[in-house]
């Protein structure tokens, strides 16, 4: 069965390194939830029934270790915060637009909620409102009045930002 | 720059710390535990803890002060209400712990991590609820313990002291006795007071903002229904 996890989480990491990058602004915390993640993941794989898909149930479980995760708030001096390069996960180099857009869709959702992210990562990853609804335990309707204040949130944060 | 861009944006961002399988097994393999293990882990530790501390008062309630007192004087024993008191307190505790482990598992057993974000919020806050009023109730018992032991130990003392001494009641000046009393009670306050504030400091230091933040999470997911 490990192989089996190991082999399945290495090509699904994308989740679960999308999901550490909107939450966590430090490396070290990143490193940090990323582990939390995929121990998680493990612990949960015996009951994972294959009635949902497995994408759907990897968010749930990161989404749910993300957002419950139990930080101290602690700086240890040589941590800085990450400037938007390091938000920038790829080591591909962006022409300056690209680099520009990075640039504010990670202040952008730097000012969202905890739970405003959550939503805000699943429909940029073009989940249905279904899905979105399913993963966070909220109903479809309110997923629709949830992303439309996201969206007027981040409309307002870009134009400011603009 | 409009929210379609966000997304082609997002759709560039592509991970390059790919992680082989080897990485991902030693991540595994290095991993500590995370808070809901270590609470569960102490209910554990809790629950030997208490055996113990309940096996140890009931020996000293029953065996071991009697023969110390036995070995003192003859004619000391121990009153029958402060037996009582202590076999009370042993009893308390043990049917309080009980209760709260059963509902701890029950409410564990409820949902895990992989339930939806709703139920996880809720499941955690009430995790963290019960493991509160738990250390409370420990906390409570602790300071009675130590409270009514203060308590009983000086008057059972001033009793013995007066009969050994064969001075009648009535001869004791009364602003002594109220000078006594008034001193073991503030001396009884500031100890109790004293570890009652610290050890509260110590866990809303270390889980009372993390509840708060849950809390504020779980309202702000169900803000639609308001």
């Amino acid at each position: 069965m490990e192989k089996e996890f190991l082999q399945i989480i290495q090509k699904n990491q994308g989740i679960v390194h999308k999901v550490c990058s909107i939450y966590c602004d430090i490396e070290e915390d990143r490193k940090d939830l990323f582990q939390e993640i995929v121990a998680q993941l493990w612990k949960s794989y015996p009951s994972f029934r294959k009635e949902s898909k497995f994408s759907t149930w990897m968010y749930r479980v990161a989404l749910n270790t993300a957002i419950t995760s139990f930080k101290k708030n602690k700086r240890r001096p040589d941590q800085k915060r990450l400037s938007y390069e390091n938000f920038q996960i790829a080591e591909e180099k962006y022409d300056t637009e690209t680099e520009e857009n990075i640039k504010l869709l990670n202040r952008a959702i730097a000012q969202l909620t905890g739970i405003e992210k959550s939503i805000m990562l699943l429909f940029l990853e073009n989940k249905k409102y279904e899905e979105i609804a399913d993963i966070t335990g909220i109903t479809q309707n309110y997923v629709r009045v949830k992303m439309n204040r996201i969206k007027k949130k981040l409309k307002k944060l870009m134009v400011t930002q603009d | 720059m409009e929210l379609k861009d966000l997304k082609n944006t997002w759709d560039k961002l592509a991970s390059n710390k790919e992680l082989d399988e080897g990485q991902i097994r030693e991540l595994l393999d290095k991993r500590t535990r995370n808070l809901l293990d270590r609470i569960d882990r102490n209910i554990k530790i809790g629950f030997v803890v208490l055996f113990v501390l309940i096996l140890i008062f009931a020996l000293d309630d029953f065996l071991f002060s009697p023969l110390l007192i036995k070995g003192v004087s003859e004619n000391l024993t121990i009153p029958n209400w402060l037996l009582f008191l202590g076999g009370f307190s042993n009893a308390l505790i043990f049917t309080t712990f009980i209760y709260f482990v059963i509902k701890y598992y029950r409410v564990k057993k409820s949902c895990d991590i992989t339930c939806n974000l709703q139920e996880t919020l809720m499941r955690i806050i009430d995790i963290l609820k019960i493991y509160q009023r738990m250390f409370y109730l420990a906390l409570f018992t602790l300071l009675f313990a130590m409270g009514s032991g203060f308590v009983s130990g000086m008057y059972k003392g001033f009793l013995d002291g007066v009969k050994q001494q064969g001075i009648p009641f009535s001869e004791i000046q009364t602003d002594q006795l109220v000078l006594a009393i008034l001193i073991g009670l503030v001396i009884l306050i500031i100890s109790v007071g004293a570890i009652f504030i610290f050890l509260r400091w110590g866990f809303r230091r270390l889980y009372g903002n993390y509840i708060q933040k849950l809390k504020l999470t779980l309202n702000e997911l169900k803000e639609i229904n308001d």
